[in-house]
């Protein structure tokens, strides 16, 4: 309780003085002229009234005493996990707290720090952020000091240095001093790429101790993967750069995997792996089509393959058989040398797609060049074929050396009736020809699909290809077929093109098409036999696509290496799913005996990785704008001490935190010094006092 | 207020002061004291289906053979001569090219299915009546990638000039171009700059149409040359019709324009491919 006198004069002050000093004047000339007699009652009078008009007042204040507060901050991201770093973090808090809370008037808060906490990129340690955070709430009055506990790894220091953070601030260090760690650092890679280029990756491995130390290794063993497949084991020299070169084989994200084989007594071996994801990008589509007799349907290959400026199309159509000759002078009729020899011999392979569009076979393109079309698919190519009547005769495709890798083989019938085409069982589980727009629900083959009719149908044999769509009687209609690394797609019908038309409403021809074109062409995504997963919102979820149903467990490896294992749960279209909540940052692989998926989540190549060894430099730096100590656990805990503002805050072997003695205000009180009633008593009294005094 | 009050106690106390000392020796004291702080709406369209009439056989000829098609008027002579018109040309291009056609068939838009057919010759005549649902169909056709060939056969400015005019109003038809040298129907398979039909000399009209879309075919082609005339023969395979102004030239150049025409809508823009080709082959090469 503290009492404050309060002078609270209603009037003007210099009001009051110009009377005082008149009544002293007064006073004088009587002290002068009649002597002391009475004149001390009149001082006092006078003193009296002055000291009235002044109004003093006494306030009291009530207090009550508030405890100072400290913050432990303790560091528990991903590198705090190392070695003795986590015991040696918890045992200091634990002591910490305890002797805070023991001190009189010292209240303690902890604070833990997580992966992602803080501000910014929220990648890294980010300490001041969340020490930011912390003092939010906390009055500045009251704030005795942080005490951060950590490896020293702090990637927002600059919040700190820039001012603002009160402090003090003290670091205790968790790690061990000259610690020795093996990384492996990419040094340069390339975001996309296109698919069929080569793409490099430049990377180091990097053998480092204590700052900028280095530590002296033999040849270091790296293991390359790619897309979760080994692709390469090398020796390689440490602390210089290397490159990984590559070819693109599909669209879509393709994970490079770099892992450097751990030193020994380094601090930790996850940081020894570096991810590179490189999005395939496809380069403009090379499509050959090669159109048979012109018909009705030609015109629709064209109309959509044009309709996609990402698409080159060559076309190869003969429309003068050689046979029909008529007499017109050459340079009345419209020739093309088209080089056929260049484009089936010399640069077949470069084709992403070749379609034959109900193609019948004539002198122009001999047996030679359907061989090379056979082994182009045989390497990696597609093929698309759309047939006609001319498939199950003489000059059939069939009778080609194309043969070998036709997914079906003609019967010799020809239906032509009115059918709808209709998706097989096989086919509402493909991602090719599930959910097709206007077919009907998987088991309601007794619905009709909203599709329009076809008129013809090409027997086919049943083979082992898969049967995705039938037709009349349940002949196979469409069947897709890997060959070796290519792909093969047969459409027993020429009458895709009545969908194109709109007759009977038209059908999903384009949709069709663009899957099946896509599928031969390897896009994952439309992969019948497929495992993908993603990190979304601390999720990772599961998908795996398959023509068997079943329920199916996949085991999970977390960057850190963590296994486990999940069952999927079957869905329509011949997808089963699982959603796992995860909390790692890096690359989660997800795979069951033959698939590998490959689940980024976060950064990959983390900045909270990236260095694990202690370092006192960050910390530093903090004590320093924060008026703190920096000490290492190693070296002994420090003790702990309270100290007056602006005293310094930390000394040998130990740590300061503020004294602030900050206070409440619960109550005011205002007493006025001098009622009214006593002063006219008291007045009255001296007043007559002197006049007695005077008149005698 | 007590402020007040005590000023004016100490200036009452003053005036005593100084009466007192004014006094002073005699002088009574004066004796006297006083007192102070949303939403949406859908529409949803139905399709409007046309094709009522398709009779399965009708469907089953019309697609499984590829057969060009021409407007049955009403007027049995005009019909004839589409129907033989058609039969000379497909005769010729079964002669000469790689396409070899059905029989042509006579079609009346909204009642047959129009979606078979890669082309529809339309003799246009002044007494034709197109009611709203042949119109739909019409657009329908024209929409879904189909080629119409309008033919006044009055060598432009008759009757039949005006009743095309209203047609194309009837079928939202866009501005029409001349066909200009460049044009993928004057090398679709001959090379040619003039399009003659049973006259000469006219101006063949087409849309100005995007490489991206349709193929960069014209929906649709309109000129004035009577073509069917040039065209039709008789059952001995002997022209029908004398040609003007005339000569074996003449009709051999429609012939060609015919087969010009049924190229550029089966195989679309497949010439104009070749000039793109030097390219893409070198790119291929990378």
């Amino acid at each position: 309780m503290t009492a404050e006198i309060l002078w609270t004069p209603s009037l003007p002050i210099q009001f009051i003085a110009v009377l005082a000093v008149l009544g002293l004047v007064l006073l004088g000339m009587q002290l002068l002229r009649t002597g002391r007699r009475g004149a001390i009652y009149r001082a006092l009078l006078l003193a009296m009234l002055v000291l009235t008009l002044l109004e003093p007042r006494i306030s009291v204040e009530e207090r009550t005493p508030e405890n100072d507060i400290a913050i432990v901050l303790v560091d528990e991201t991903s590198s705090q996990k190392i070695g003795e770093r986590k015991n040696r973090s918890e045992a200091a808090a634990a002591q910490l707290v305890g002797q805070i809370s023991a001190m009189p008037g010292m209240e303690v808060r902890t604070v833990t720090v997580r992966d992602g906490d803080g501000h910014g990129t929220k990648d890294g340690t980010r300490l001041m952020g969340a020490m930011t955070d912390a003092l939010g709430d906390l009055p500045r009055s009251r704030f005795a000091g942080a005490i951060l506990i950590t490896d020293g790894q702090i990637h927002d220091a600059e919040l700190a240095t820039n001012g603002g953070l009160a402090g003090p601030l003290h670091v205790l260090i968790s790690g061990d001093k000259d610690e020795k760690d093996r990384r492996l650092v990419i040094a340069d890679a390339p975001g996309y790429g296109i698919v069929g280029n080569e793409v490099s990756v430049r990377y180091r491995i990097e053998d480092r101790i204590a700052g900028d130390g280095r530590f002296g290794s033999d040849l270091v063993d790296v293991t390359i993967h790619v897309d979760g497949e080994v692709r390469e084991t090398l020796k390689l020299t440490a602390n210089q750069d290397h490159e990984f070169k590559m070819t693109l084989d599909h669209a879509g994200p393709t994970f490079i995997e770099l892992e450097a084989k751990a030193a020994e007594g380094e601090l930790s071996a996850v940081n020894n792996r570096a991810v590179v994801s490189v999005n395939g990008v496809r380069d403009r589509l090379k499509v050959l089509l090669v159109s048979g007799q012109p018909h009705a349907g030609e015109r629709t290959w064209r109309n959509l393959l044009k309709s996609d400026p990402s698409v080159d199309l060559v076309h190869f159509t003969i429309l003068r058989p050689p046979e029909k000759n008529d007499f017109t002078p050459l340079n009345e009729i419209s020739l093309i040398a088209f080089p056929v020899r260049e484009l089936f011999e010399e640069k077949i392979g470069e084709f992403d797609l070749i379609v034959f569009d109900r193609y019948v076979v004539r002198d122009v393109l001999p047996p030679i060049y359907f061989r090379n079309i056979a082994s182009y698919v045989r390497g990696g190519g597609a093929v698309l074929l759309s047939v006609g009547p001319e498939f199950g005769g003489l000059r059939s495709l069939a009778r080609t050396p194309l043969v070998d890798i036709l997914p079906g083989q003609p019967t010799g019938q020809i239906f032509e009736q009115k059918f709808k085409p209709r998706i097989t069982e096989l086919g509402h589980r493909h991602p090719v020809t599930s959910a097709l727009p206007g077919a009907v629900v998987p088991g309601r083959d007794d619905l009709e699909p909203s599709w329009g009719s076809w008129f013809r149908q090409i027997g086919v044999t049943t083979s082992v290809a898969p049967t995705l769509m039938s037709g009349v009687d349940g002949n196979p209609l469409l069947m897709m077929e890997r060959v070796d690394q290519g792909r093969v797609a047969l459409i027993a019908s020429d009458q895709l093109w009545l969908w194109a038309r709109g007759y009977e409403n038209g059908g999903p021809q384009a949709e069709l098409m663009r899957r099946i074109a896509h599928w031969l062409m390897k896009e994952p995504e439309l992969d019948e036999e497929g495992l993908s997963a993603v990190v979304e919102n601390g999720e990772l979820r599961i998908e795996r696509r398959s023509l068997n149903s079943g329920s199916e467990v996949v085991s999970i490896e977390s960057p850190s290496g963590i296994k486990s294992s999940v069952t999927l749960k079957p869905e329509a279209a011949g997808k089963s799913t699982a959603r796992v909540a995860v909390d790692e940052i890096g690359l989660y692989r997800i795979g069951d005996d033959t698939h590998i998926a490959l689940a980024p989540a976060g950064a990959l190549n983390p900045l909270e990785l990236a260095d694990l060894r202690s370092t006192d430099v960050p910390a530093k730096k903090i004590a320093e704008a924060a008026g703190g100590g920096v000490r290492w656990l190693v070296d002994g805990m420090p003790s702990l001490r309270g100290v007056q503002p602006d005293r310094q805050t930390h000394g040998a072997g130990w740590l300061g935190l503020v004294r602030n003695e900050a206070f409440s205000v619960t109550g005011v009180t205002n007493v006025p010094l001098a009622p009214w009633w006593l002063v006219l008593v008291i007045g009255l009294g001296l007043a007559s006092l002197a006049w007695w005094r005077e008149g005698r | 207020m007590t402020g007040w009050f005590f000023l004016a106690v100490l200036i009452l106390f003053l005036v005593d002061m100084a009466a007192g000392l004014w006094i002073r020796g005699g002088g009574k004291p004066l004796r006297s004291v006083v007192a102070s702080m949303l939403l949406a709406a859908m529409l949803s369209g139905g399709n409007v289906s046309v094709g009522h009439a398709a009779d399965e056989k009708f469907a089953r000829d019309s697609s499984l053979e590829t057969r060009l098609a021409y407007l049955e008027t009403g007027n049995a002579r005009v019909d004839d001569v589409s129907l033989r018109g058609l039969m000379g040309l497909t005769t010729m291009l079964a002669r000469r090219t790689a396409a070899e056609l059905g029989t042509p068939q006579a079609v009346e838009p909204g009642i047959d299915e129009l979606a078979f057919f890669p082309l529809i010759y339309w003799p246009v005549t002044p007494d034709y009546e197109l009611d709203d649902v042949s119109a739909l169909a019409v657009k329908e056709y024209l929409k879904n990638g189909g080629t119409v060939l309008f033919d006044t056969q009055d060598r432009g400015g008759g009757a039949q000039a005006t009743a095309l005019r209203d047609l194309s109003i009837r079928l939202d038809l866009p501005p029409l171009v001349p066909v200009d040298a460049g044009h993928v129907l004057t090398r679709s398979f001959y090379l040619m700059n003039q399009f003659p039909g049973r006259y000469a000399g006219t101006t063949l009209w087409v849309e100005r149409a995007g490489e991206r879309v349709n193929d960069g075919v014209s929906p649709i082609i309109a000129g004035s040359n009577d073509w069917a005339s040039a065209w039709a023969m008789d059952d001995a395979q002997r022209p029908m019709f004398p040609v003007v102004p005339g000569g074996e030239r003449q009709r051999e150049m429609a012939f060609r324009f015919g087969i010009n025409l049924v190229m550029y809508v089966l195989t679309g823009n497949y010439k104009a491919d070749q000039v793109h080709m030097p390219a893409i082959i070198k790119r291929l090469g990378q």
